[in-house]
């Protein structure tokens, strides 16, 4: 966690760990506008030894350039697998439900029920379940926000409306794509059953 | 047998015979029978002699051995499962032995799905289910 710039750790949690007091792995300096930085630089540089100073941009420039190369991708493939699981876990509900109704399925068609009715009943269970989790998920999201930043000021978690779709949109593929094992599986079911 | 003509439904020399491990089982040996619009027919008979594989094969739930199986004037066989399905719910109606209404919906909601089916709205079909259970005294369960 010190080998690179981007550290979620308080100083303090830093200090604790180390076991060190006194023991900085940065500074922020802040400087009056319209100071000489070049004289600033090279004043610190005589008086300290074995340091880095970074101006504001290339720390922001650093800063992202470590979060695109380690810590976005890494929160990209716990997403994805998030997304297969949950993917997996909402098709093997739809699925169980299939077979629990599988007589129903098999009386609905019997009776002449249009091909993508019971479909449409599948897709529309999985949108709900779906809704319903996001509902919750947004509604516990922002009191979490809020523990997190008291816990750990540091940690920054700022949200926009544009990611909230994202994730919203993305929730609602995944409702699509586990309902299309049990279709397939009512598409098995045979009017037929209901008479033997 | 056409369209206009006054049966609906024709089973002309149908055998229907399921395979089995133990050599498979003959349920309709050779049938011949003709419904004709208005008739009521009665069809009786002990268990296992192939009432219900009968009436399948009328509502072109299942295809026969051998035989030609009519219905409204086409041979079942020529109809696609759209237009079967299609048929079941417009121009056929079942009464099952058991009734099998479905019992994750209400009593009109099992009414209305058979008319949702058959292409009618929402309304259209609560509409027209109230109006066929208040002939049974039935609108208010």
């Amino acid at each position: 966690m010190f080998v690179i710039q981007y550290a979620f750790i308080s100083l303090d949690e830093a200090h604790k760990i180390i076991g060190f007091k006194n023991v900085v792995s940065c500074y922020q300096v802040h400087t009056i506008p319209g100071s000489n930085l070049g004289k600033i630089k090279s004043d610190i540089y005589s008086g300290l030894k074995n340091i880095v100073i970074f101006d504001k941009a290339t720390f922001i420039k650093n800063n992202i350039q470590e979060m695109e190369s380690g810590i976005i991708p890494l929160l990209f493939i716990v997403t994805l697998i998030s997304a297969i699981v949950l993917t997996a876990i909402l098709s093997l509900i739809l699925s169980v439900s299939v077979l629990e109704k599988r007589n129903d399925f098999a009386i609905m068609k019997a009776l002449g029920s249009p091909r993508g009715f019971i479909s449409g009943l599948v897709v529309r269970l999985s949108v709900i379940l779906s809704l319903t989790g996001l509902a919750f998920a947004l509604v516990l999201f922002f009191p979490m926000v809020w523990i997190v930043e008291r816990i750990s000021p540091e940690v920054s978690a700022k949200t926009s409306v544009f990611q909230i779709l994202v994730v919203s949109s993305g929730v609602m593929i995944i409702s699509l794509i586990s309902s299309v094992l049990p279709n397939r599986r009512i598409r098995k079911i045979y009017p037929l059953e209901v008479f033997m | 047998m056409n369209e206009n003509s006054n049966q609906i439904a024709q089973l002309v020399n149908v055998t229907k015979r399921y395979e089995g491990p133990l050599g498979g089982t003959v349920a309709l040996r050779n049938i011949s029978f003709a419904a004709s619009r208005g008739e009521m027919i009665l069809l009786l008979g002990p268990s296992g002699s192939g009432k219900t594989t009968f009436l399948t094969l009328l509502a072109g739930l299942q295809s026969p051995t051998s035989g030609e199986v009519y219905l409204f004037g086409k041979q079942t066989k020529e109809y696609s499962q759209r237009e079967l399905q299609s048929l079941r719910a417009l121009r056929l109606g079942f009464i099952f032995q058991t009734f099998f209404l479905l019992d994750s919906l209400t009593v009109i909601q099992n009414v209305m799905m058979v008319k949702r089916f058959a292409g009618a709205g929402r309304e259209e079909a609560r509409n027209a289910s109230l109006e066929y259970l208040k002939r049974f005294g039935s609108e208010l369960i």
